[in-house]
């Protein structure tokens, strides 16, 4: 079995956040839009990655040949549970939006049905990645101790 | 006033189906009646009257504070007693449209009396105003995430603090399905500041 070698500190993404940290305080001439919404992409992957790991190594099964494979909710459900709705919402619906919509701002519908599910406008700039990076961490917090 | 459909009208039935109040705070005991007469109302009075379509009832009741409410668990005791349209009807309150509770018990996602529940005691014990209730899926998958419930005048220091209250609440009161699938959302907290 894969996962008795592995580490899970190795996809902690402390590293990750304190480096995006750094871009925004210290470099705000290489944000641009671009750099901002892959960097909230990348946020949730890498906390949604930590996340599967040490699920996994507690014994958590996912899906595909290795068992590896878990799905958002899950991952959602679990940081929801803890108090972290606003950290859970505020970057989902940022990372929706930065990886499947284009205008900003824009109006984001969490659903795939359209025609139903209330509508969050959303702007995507240095504040909203301040939030994101402040939600991230008190995410990473609470991961940290699992 | 009963209507009298077959000539004979349960008055502890009927008293008991208006008993309900949205406050939780008081219940009505019925004591006795007294059928009147019948007759019908006439500009405000009642008239006695051959016509047996209608019937005045005297009633006496006693109103009872009941023992405050602060534990979810507490208005579960009294969702699970009712019927489940009654049920739809406490969260059709709070849904601004679309068929959210209808996925949600079609689903499976969440017992709808445990929601209720929830959402009763959001609302009348926390006194938060719930806008909208909603079932967020994911736009890569359409695989349902959570049950939203949507909160008004809520700032983002306000949504953190309120995310972790409730949550405790909820998972010490045994509700961790709720606690699981429910994520409180404050849209307003998401507008305050301009990049």
């Amino acid at each position: 079995m894969h996962s008795g070698a592995q580490d899970p500190e190795k996809l902690n993404p402390r590293k990750l956040l304190g480096y995006f940290t750094r871009i925004l305080r210290e470099r705000k001439d290489l944000v641009d839009e671009v750099v901002i919404r892959r960097i909230i992409s990348a946020v949730y992957f890498a906390l949604f990655n930590y996340w599967s790991m040490k699920s996994l190594l507690k014994g958590l099964r996912g899906r595909g040949p290795s068992k590896d494979s878990f799905w958002f909710s899950e991952f959602h459900q679990h940081l929801l549970e803890k108090g972290l709705d606003y950290a859970v919402y505020t970057i989902y619906v940022h990372r929706v939006a930065v990886d499947h919509y284009t205008l900003n701002p824009t109006r984001v519908v969490l659903t795939s049905q359209p025609w139903k599910g209330e509508e969050v406008e959303v702007e995507i700039g240095g504040t909203t990645l301040e939030r994101v990076l402040e939600s991230a961490y008190d995410i990473l917090e609470c991961l940290e101790k699992y | 006033m009963p209507y009298l459909n077959d000539f004979y009208v349960n008055i502890e039935e009927s008293f008991t189906r208006m008993r309900s109040s949205d406050s939780w705070r008081s219940t009505y005991i019925l004591l006795s009646y007294l059928q009147v007469g019948f007759g019908m109302p006439i500009a405000g009075e009642f008239r006695d009257t051959a016509s047996r379509e209608t019937a005045r009832v005297r009633i006496n009741i006693r109103e009872e504070e009941v023992a405050p409410i602060t534990r979810i668990r507490q208005l579960y005791d009294i969702v699970k007693e009712l019927g489940e349209e009654e049920v739809l009807r406490i969260l059709g309150r709070h849904v601004k449209g679309g068929n959210a509770i209808q996925s949600i018990r079609e689903l499976g996602f969440l017992d709808l009396r445990r929601l209720a529940a929830t959402v009763l005691w959001l609302t009348s014990v926390l006194g938060l105003r719930v806008s909208n209730i909603d079932l967020l899926e994911d736009p890569e998958t359409g695989q349902p995430q959570f049950i939203g419930v949507y909160l008004e005048d809520c700032n983002w220091d306000k949504w953190k603090t309120l995310s972790r209250a409730v949550k405790k609440q909820l998972v010490n009161d045994g509700f961790n399905d709720v606690a699981r699938r429910v994520a409180l959302i404050c849209t307003q907290a998401l507008k305050t500041r301009r990049s």
